[in-house]
């Protein structure tokens, strides 16, 4: 700013207002050389999806990664050049250090929150993880290898989890048979395809990343950072009867023990009338069954009106307990290709 | 003062022989003297020629002609050593129109250079993600992201720029008045102050103009600042306010 002799400053004018002295503007020219400080808004919410069928979402952006046979980049897609061989090894070889750089020109960590929806069978998945920032506000939601995966997707996922273990990111993880048996009815009535069942679940994430990814945050605080997921997607109480119903059937369905729980947290959305139901059974479910966990918490966003609700419940559970259900595949893969080994990734 | 012994001066129809010049170059005023009488050494003024840069002055042989005085020297040397000092005003306006041209360059340079960051800025508030990827071509530093690159990359071009304006500016000290100095800072400051208000939605804005109507510089219209593609434009308007008195500006040779 131009200040006069008697140092007076003044930010227009070609004599100071207070003593009448010419301001020299020369010094107040190197001012100029920095531009103005502007925070542009990269949104609330970014996702990236890996290795699954693109659908679109009401993120602030959705970036996709792909293996085609030409490797291309544009500011909504990066895809990586397909390999003969064609593991996890292969792609995080030949195309982490390109997707690193895509990833900050598309400033994937500018939004406020990040999710990132991974099948972690996947060979795309270990090089996509191991490529994040890393930054806070990042929620792995990973579908992973069951015990009906082959070996090689049981390894994959195996590596995928565990360098999102080592990273110290957040995860949800949904089973490859969980995800393959959705079905669902919507409000119209028909079944859906489980790819757009599973949309849903990444839509109904997406309108509650706040709630999601500060349970998920707090998690990582506590030292939780993996948690097995159920979703129920327009359910209705015509099928579970009273709301607590719901919260038992997603942990029937995911064979959770009170004892290996750390954690547990739902996020409804349903009408406003059945709202405080819902928070009342979470409340009553959790003291029945989970009283030990850590911290438990729901969130109920209001939807317009309509019967059927969407319920996305995920326990926090040791990391071990996951791992070891696909260890098998790993360990069957790794001793016959040494470097397909969780090692291999820096 | 310089003195040349000349073989002859003719003046108003009249030759004369065996003369002088002295030429004072600070004053640019020239006295032609002869002798009185042959062989006698007392010299007298014939008459005088002040000289600026709007004075003809032509060189032919041993032989010069300036205003109304053709005068011829008593060797070519010496003839060129006072085409020399007849032609300084000329040299030396020249040489002002030159340096003012080089401080209007260095300034429209500066404010495009502004200019175009600014726009970048206002992209940038508008697509923030398009932008960042559109520079996938130019970014290089792994320890910046591309817009902040671009951004620390344009300040150090701005800095340079306005190294190259203090550069051009230093000659014109003592030449033209320090006001008119700092008027040409003054102009700086206000113009990048009005591409500032682009971005903060026309704040400031009034201020700027005012400050350039302080100068004497009025936008062609209100519109002007939204519509007008090159800041560096206004340095067109600029040249007559900023420089009145002075040569207009011409490139440097």
């Amino acid at each position: 700013m131009p200040r006069c002799s008697n140092g007076h400053e003044q930010m227009f004018g070609l004599k100071c207002t207070a003593c009448g002295l010419p301001l020299p503007y020369k010094n107040a020219c190197a001012d100029l050389v920095s531009l103005p400080k502007v925070l542009p808004d990269y949104g609330k919410v970014s996702v990236l999806f890996v290795g699954l069928q693109r659908f679109p979402t009401t993120a602030d952006y959705s970036g996709f990664i792909l293996a085609k046979d030409a490797e291309a980049q544009t500011i909504d897609s990066f895809t990586a050049e397909k390999t003969h061989a064609g593991t996890w090894l292969d792609f995080y070889a030949r195309s982490s250090g390109d997707l690193r750089r895509w990833l900050r020109l598309v400033a994937f960590d500018g939004s406020r929150c990040r999710f990132v929806i991974v099948d972690t069978t996947n060979p795309l998945s270990v090089m996509a993880i191991a490529s994040l920032p890393l930054e806070r506000r990042t929620t792995i939601l990973a579908v992973t290898a069951d015990k009906d995966s082959t070996p090689l997707e049981q390894n994959t996922s195996y590596v995928a989890l565990s360098v999102a273990l080592k990273r110290n990111f957040g995860l949800l993880v949904f089973s490859q048979g969980f995800v393959r048996d959705l079905l669902l009815l919507p409000e119209g009535r028909s079944f859906v395809s489980q790819t757009d069942a599973f949309s849903r679940i990444v839509e109904s994430l997406i309108e509650n990343f706040d709630a999601a990814t500060e349970f998920v945050e707090r998690d990582l605080n506590l030292g939780v950072k993996l948690h097995l997921a159920s979703a129920i997607v327009s359910g209705s109480s015509r099928v579970y009867g009273k709301t607590g119903n719901v919260f038992a059937a997603q942990s029937y369905q995911l064979d959770i023990k009170p004892q290996d729980t750390k954690t547990m947290y739902s996020l409804i959305s349903c009408e406003k009338e059945v709202g405080q139901d819902f928070e009342k059974s979470f409340s009553q479910f959790r003291s029945r069954r989970f009283k030990a966990v850590l911290s438990a918490d729901c969130r109920v966003r209001e939807r317009a009106s309509s019967e059927l609700f969407d319920v996305l419940t995920f326990y926090g559970v040791p990391e071990e307990g996951v791992l070891e259900t696909i260890a098998g595949g790993y360990n069957e893969v790794a001793n016959r290709v040494p470097e397909l080994k969780v090692a291999s990734v820096a | 003062m310089k003195s040349y012994p000349l073989e002859s001066v003719e003046y108003q129809g009249r030759q004369y022989s065996e003369c002088s010049a002295s030429i004072d170059e600070e004053s640019h005023q020239a006295e032609f003297l002869h002798s009185k009488g042959l062989g006698s050494k007392k010299l007298v003024s014939i008459g005088s020629l002040s000289f600026d840069d709007r004075t003809e002055v032509r060189l032919e042989g041993k032989t010069i002609k300036a205003g109304p005085w053709a005068i011829v020297a008593s060797s070519e040397t010496d003839a060129a050593g006072i085409m020399k000092l007849l032609l300084k005003p000329k040299e030396t306006r020249a040489k002002l129109a030159g340096e003012i041209f080089e401080v209007e360059k260095s300034v429209s340079s500066f404010l495009k250079l502004r200019e175009e960051g600014i726009n970048f800025l206002i992209k940038l508030l508008g697509d923030p993600r398009g932008v960042s990827f559109g520079l996938s071509s130019s970014w290089s530093s792994p320890n910046m992201g591309p817009v902040e690159e671009f951004l620390t990359n344009q300040a150090m071009n701005l800095s340079s720029a306005l190294r190259d304006i203090n550069s051009a500016v230093a000659p014109l000290v003592g030449k033209v008045s320090e006001e008119k100095v700092d008027r040409i800072y003054a102009f700086v400051y206000a113009t990048a102050m009005l591409q500032n208000s682009l971005l903060a939605g026309g704040e400031s804005r009034g201020d700027a103009e005012g400050m350039l109507a302080e100068l004497g510089i009025r936008l062609p219209s209100s519109s002007w600042v939204d519509t007008q593609a090159a800041y560096a434009s206004l340095m067109q308007i600029a040249h007559p306010i900023l420089f009145s008195g002075e040569p207009p500006s011409v490139p440097k040779n």
